[in-house]
């Protein structure tokens, strides 16, 4: 099966530091993958490398199997593209931004675009400008949902939406990727939007990919060790994270919990605890995470 | 995306025709304020110059707002206007996508970056032909006009920007040259803006360079396009109001200088710009040192006959910037990278 986002090695060097980082990762076609990691991780990096808006300084992206070249179309036939910064003209009316995706693209579903605005109850003959950052997400989305991609790179998506609006975006974004068979990369820096929606989940902190995998393998995979307090960390046992207080030791622990004394609980962690417990401490992880790598087609870090 | 061209810049190319308009309106209402000022003292032929004329003087060269000081007005407009269109035009060109990150929106559907700029370029740059082909013609009309017709036909002719077209002031504003210059002040427009990525500082840039340019090519460039006469000084059969007389307008006076006497054989590779300034070193000896080098000294003109030469030459060359330039912009845009 081909895969619908594959990097190789990629890293993208800003002047002296490093935007991304030997970033090996892929997304499964027909997949809702979700890439988290605080902000300045690199999640906006990896997008734009995928969108051909920015150009590998190491390694390759490929989209179904081809190379991303900025200066060529191959690749924007597959992909719709939201940006972060939501950039739209802003003295265009709505109406005028679905003419600019007509234009702009040899297969455009008009039908589509219209749906999703009318969904969302966006007025077509209002400007861009005088809309709220909300609703102009939305036409960004529609412009998005117009071009009938195969692949959608969703650069926060719902990050200036209210919570009612995120659930509905979600929701409907589901539905539109099952009916078409698309597949969608999108990111977020809260892991609780991802979760209902997402199969797969990749950590990216530190411009690297810390760990990857399908949702249930990650919870499966991980558990959450308490009991009295411990100076030292227990040998034998990988560790993802820990935390302490003056009477009890919590650890994030990958693989299967170690036999221990009656005084320490094993639990199962939320994926948000998962996540946390990596960005906790973004040198775990790197090298390690085919170890836990569950998810079909999914690759760590190599 | 010739759709997507014109609505980005429609705005920017309403304001500029409205410009445009608006100075040709002014140069006909200066012209129409000659000819009326022309007509009273043809309607009473006493032979005298009457009252009416003189109020018809002060009409035109008395106070700040008279017509002489809005026709200086104007050619200054008509010198600057091709970069007023550069920056207008050419700047938001690619500076105000990436000042607005609509180059992520553009560049993501499904065209080619190089046609994104490509189909910019002619959908601005064929309009701005087009306008400042206008305007040329126009200037044409009403410096002809404005300074032979009514008023100046009593008074001899009325110049605001020098008597000759090959002079600085005329020239820029005549012929082939301003076409140039304004689809050279688009690309440097469009390619500073892709330069800086900011609007605001490509417009400081876009001035600046353009000013730059525009005067290394009157001072240093275009004296030399075209073979110069050298009028000597000591040859007061031959005055630069024969030269015009002779070469049916008046010169472009250069400056003065050198040049080896007619039929002289000079034993060193030195020009005689060199050697001219030798002797000016020696105060005294100056005239026995030009003597001693075989040198003439003078002025140099560039004669009325050279006016299309030199059009033709300097338009070539700020076509051949102007391509280099959305070359360098072309560039610019398809290695940009977030």
């Amino acid at each position: 099966m081909t895969a619908a986002l594959e990097t190789l090695g990629l890293g993208r060097r800003y002047r002296s530091n490093w935007g991304l980082r030997d970033c090996s990762l892929t997304v499964r076609e027909g997949s809702i993958t979700g890439l988290v990691g605080p902000n300045g991780a690199g999640k906006s990096t990896l997008l734009r490398l995928a969108a051909g808006l920015s150009r590998p300084t190491t390694g390759s992206v490929r989209i179904f199997g081809e190379e991303v070249d900025p200066n060529g179309t191959a690749h924007l036939a597959h992909i719709g593209y939201f940006d972060q910064m939501r950039p739209l003209y802003a003295n265009f009316k709505v109406d005028e931004m679905l003419t600019f995706g007509r234009r702009l693209n040899s297969t455009w579903d008009d039908e589509a675009a219209r749906g999703w605005l009318a969904e969302f109850d966006i007025p077509l003959d209002r400007k861009v400008r005088k809309l709220s950052l909300g609703q102009q997400a939305q036409v960004a989305l529609a412009v998005c949902m117009g071009k009938r991609p195969d692949l959608l790179l969703l650069d926060e998506p719902v990050a200036a939406l209210d919570p009612l609006a995120r659930r509905q975006l979600l929701q409907t974004l589901l539905g539109s990727v099952t009916d078409r068979g698309m597949t969608v990369f999108l990111s977020s820096h809260i892991v609780s939007e991802l979760e209902p929606v997402c199969d797969e989940l990749i950590i990216l902190s530190a411009a690297k990919v810390q760990t990857s995998g399908s949702i249930e393998g990650l919870l499966a995979g991980h558990r959450l060790l308490v009991g009295p307090r411990l100076y030292d960390e227990p040998t034998g046992v990988d560790i993802v994270s820990s935390s302490a207080t003056t009477r009890q030791s919590t650890f994030l622990i990958r693989g299967a919990p170690p036999s221990l004394g009656a005084d320490w609980q094993v639990l199962e962690p939320s994926l948000e605890e998962i996540v946390l417990g990596y960005l906790a401490n973004p040198g775990v992880g790197e090298g390690m995470a085919d170890a836990t790598t569950t998810g079909p087609g999914m690759t760590g870090s190599a | 995306m010739t759709w997507l061209a014109f609505r980005r810049h429609r705005t920017t190319l309403t304001i500029a025709t409205g410009i445009v308009l608006s100075l040709i309106g002014w140069m006909a209402f200066v012209v129409h304020g000659f000819d009326s000022a022309h007509v009273t003292p043809y309607l009473q032929p006493t032979g005298t110059i009457g009252h009416d004329t003189i109020g018809n003087y002060q009409a035109i060269y008395g106070g700040f707002f008279s017509l002489y000081y809005q026709g200086l007005a104007i050619n200054l407009l008509l010198l600057a206007l091709p970069c007023l269109l550069g920056v207008l035009l050419g700047v938001p060109l690619v500076a105000a996508e990436l000042d607005d990150y609509t180059n992520r929106v553009a560049w993501t559907q499904h065209i080619s970056r190089t046609r994104w700029l490509s189909t910019k370029w002619w959908v601005i740059g064929l309009p701005l032909v087009i306008l400042s082909t206008v305007v040329v013609l126009v200037t044409q009309w009403w410096s002809h006009h404005a300074t032979t017709s009514g008023f100046g036909s009593l008074f001899g002719p009325i110049y605001f920007n020098g008597s000759s077209r090959v002079g600085p002031e005329l020239f820029s504003i005549t012929g082939t040259v301003p076409v140039a210059y304004t689809l050279f002040a688009l690309a440097l427009g469009a390619a500073i803006g892709a330069l800086l990525r900011r609007v605001s500082w490509a417009i400081v840039g876009t001035v600046v360079v353009y000013g730059v340019v525009s005067l290394i090519m009157a001072t240093a460039i275009r004296p030399d396009l075209a073979p110069k006469t050298f009028v000597a000084s000591s040859y007061s059969s031959s005055s630069p109001s024969s030269l015009a007389s002779s070469a049916g307008g008046a010169p472009w006076y250069i400056g003065y200088g050198y040049q080896f006497a007619p039929g002289s054989h000079h034993p060193t590779d030195a020009s005689a710009a060199t050697l001219g300034l030798q002797c000016e070193q020696l105060n005294a000896g100056f005239y026995s040192c030009l003597t001693h080098n075989q040198l003439e000294w003078g002025s140099f003109y560039q004669p009325d006959s050279n006016y299309w030469t030199l059009q033709w030459k300097e338009s070539a060359i700020y076509l051949i910037a102007s391509a280099a330039l959305l070359l360098f912009g072309l560039w610019l845009v398809r290695r940009w990278r977030a």
